[in-house]
């Protein structure tokens, strides 16, 4: 699909980065919980 | 040529027996939802601790009852009319064999019915997953097969009028990408069923006295193969139905369709291996099988959803941008059609689907991980916002379009219908939000009194009492906006104003 430059989708690129940020978020989160519930060594 | 009828909206050509079926399979579906949605109201009255209302032989009973309805029921019937709907009505051609499909209709009608009936009379107190040794009444296991048999004909009926149109030239060019993604979730449809048929064929003998008790663990993981593939069937079409919707609604299409059909294409290859994450705390499976299965594979079926994750709102901004929203970065996004139920469904459920359900289900279906939430609240958070937030209301959506389309009915109470799939899609966003953060403080899943009622005491953090508040509040109003729904729909069918043909 051709796209004159003011119908690129920057908004969706923009919120796609929001998305991976949260994801990274709650995924790093998860992995501090981990480590404080189960206690290795 | 009398069999057909011109739709006055789009166009299209009509087969009059696969508007039939797709009449009655989405009016059946939203009964179950119904059905699914009153048991769902107890439930949430249940598991908030301050209110409490039903005893747990009913818990038990109404929540078994609850997950067949909404997570197969509900959502197989709506697929088989999205079905036909994709193949005959899109691809302008007649659908093949109809007797078969009204086959694929009473056989589920027969065995769903059987299933809530010997639910409901307490002969299967076992809950959706039915795991061996617990033992259900034959019956049940009889329904479920013989409505695993029924979607399969329905598969059936959808590939062979493929074949239809293909040979009779009723569509050129490549299929339309909504049926080449229904059929991605038609291909997954048939493995995740015959799943289905396989494990509950010698579960019946077993009901029955036929032949001695099966391996528990053999069962559960062929169990997975129906039981959690079945929503990736849901997922495939909340997909298609996406860009159905985006459509529909703004006129888009996507920027790139043949990265689309790629990520349909890996949806079929992985999505069924995420199964696999069920069984990650079975001690009869190495390590090297769970990990190889829910992460390596599972992630290229994760990729597959990355994509359609941008290339949804993206199809949706290009669309919008070039009806002249180009200020900023998101005068597309303010301008867009919220009034529209069909577009706010299709965000709402993005957004639901992505935020919430897309993220918790990686991370829980993670093999060290997995053991944060392992029956907990934190699963049927998950679940919620995937198979509710995300494919309810995108089916929801959709059918502000059939209603017109197939029923020819201008749809009632518009006012009502604008703010439905935010009463409804706001609030289960919430509820499963706040069931998840219960569920991380250690509130079980499945158990009719938090607190214990098999002989012991827990204490819990405060948060939890919060949570499981604005859990029931929440799940209230999502209650109430999926009634709102059921009126809008039956009221439609009954009082809707005829649309007339031009």
């Amino acid at each position: 699909m051709d796209l004159k430059p003011e119908e690129h989708p920057k908004g969706s690129f923009v919120l796609v980065m929001i998305f991976f940020v949260v994801f990274m978020a709650l995924y790093l989160l998860n992995w501090k919980f981990l480590s404080e519930i189960w206690i290795v060594g | 040529m009398s069999n057909f009828r011109t739709c006055s909206i789009t166009g299209l050509k009509v087969h009059l027996p696969a508007e039939k079926l797709i009449k009655i399979n989405a009016v059946t579906a939203i009964v179950f939802l119904l059905v699914g949605g009153i048991l769902g109201l107890l439930l949430v009255l249940t598991r908030w601790q301050a209110v409490h209302i039903l005893p747990p032989e009913f818990f038990y009973r109404f929540l078994t009852l609850h997950g067949i309805a909404m997570l197969v029921a509900w959502i197989i019937f709506w697929e088989m009319a999205a079905l036909y709907l994709t193949s005959a009505i899109l691809l302008n051609s007649r659908l093949a064999v109809p007797w078969v499909g009204w086959l694929q209709y009473l056989l589920m009608l027969v065995g769903g019915g059987m299933v809530a009936v010997i639910i409901l009379l307490g002969g299967a107190d076992v809950m959706f997953t039915s795991y061996v040794p617990l033992k259900a009444h034959p019956l049940y296991y009889l329904g479920v097969i013989l409505f695993a048999v029924g979607a399969i004909l329905g598969c059936v009926v959808f590939f062979a009028t493929l074949v239809v149109a293909k040979t009779e030239g009723t569509y050129s060019g490549s299929l339309p990408l909504v049926t080449y993604g229904a059929a991605a979730a038609a291909i997954i449809a048939i493995i995740t069923l015959s799943h289905g048929a396989i494990v509950f064929i010698p579960t019946l003998l077993w009901s029955a006295g036929l032949i001695p008790p099966m391996d528990a663990e053999v069962y559960r993981l062929i169990f997975w193969g129906f039981g959690h593939s079945s929503q990736q069937i849901n997922v495939c079409t909340m997909v298609a139905v996406w860009y159905m919707l985006g459509t529909l609604t703004v006129g888009s299409t996507p920027v790139n369709e043949k990265v689309c059909r790629t990520a349909f294409v890996l949806y079929i290859l992985f999505i069924n291996i995420a199964s696999e994450h069920h069984i990650l705390v079975d001690p009869g499976f190495s390590a090297a099988h769970k990990s190889w299965n829910t992460s390596y594979f599972m992630h290229l079926a994760v990729l597959a959803s990355m994509i359609h994750a941008f290339s949804v709102p993206a199809a949706l901004e290009v669309a919008l941008r070039k009806k002249g929203y180009t200020r900023g970065t998101f005068e597309w996004l303010k301008k867009a059609p919220w009034g529209n139920p069909g577009f706010s469904s299709l965000f709402l459920s993005l957004v639901g689907f992505g935020f919430l359900g897309g993220t918790t289900g990686v991370i829980f279906g993670t093999e060290q991980l997995n053991i944060l939430s392992h029956n907990n609240l934190r699963i049927p958070g998950h679940f919620h916002a995937t198979v509710v937030a995300g494919t309810t209301l995108a089916f929801m959506g959709a059918t502000y379009y059939v209603l017109p389309l197939i029923f020819q009915r201008e749809v009632a109470f518009p006012g009502l219908a604008k703010i439905q799939p935010y009463l409804f899609g706001i609030p289960i966003m919430l509820f499963s939000t706040f069931m998840m953060v219960a569920g991380g403080f250690g509130v079980s899943r499945r158990s009719a009194d938090m607190y214990g009622s098999g002989g012991f005491s827990v204490e819990y953090s405060p948060i939890v009492d919060i949570s499981l508040s604005i859990m029931g509040i929440s799940g209230v109003v999502a209650c109430l906006g999926g009634a709102a729904f059921c009126v809008i729909s039956v009221a439609t069918l009954i009082i809707g104003k005829k649309i007339v043909a031009k």
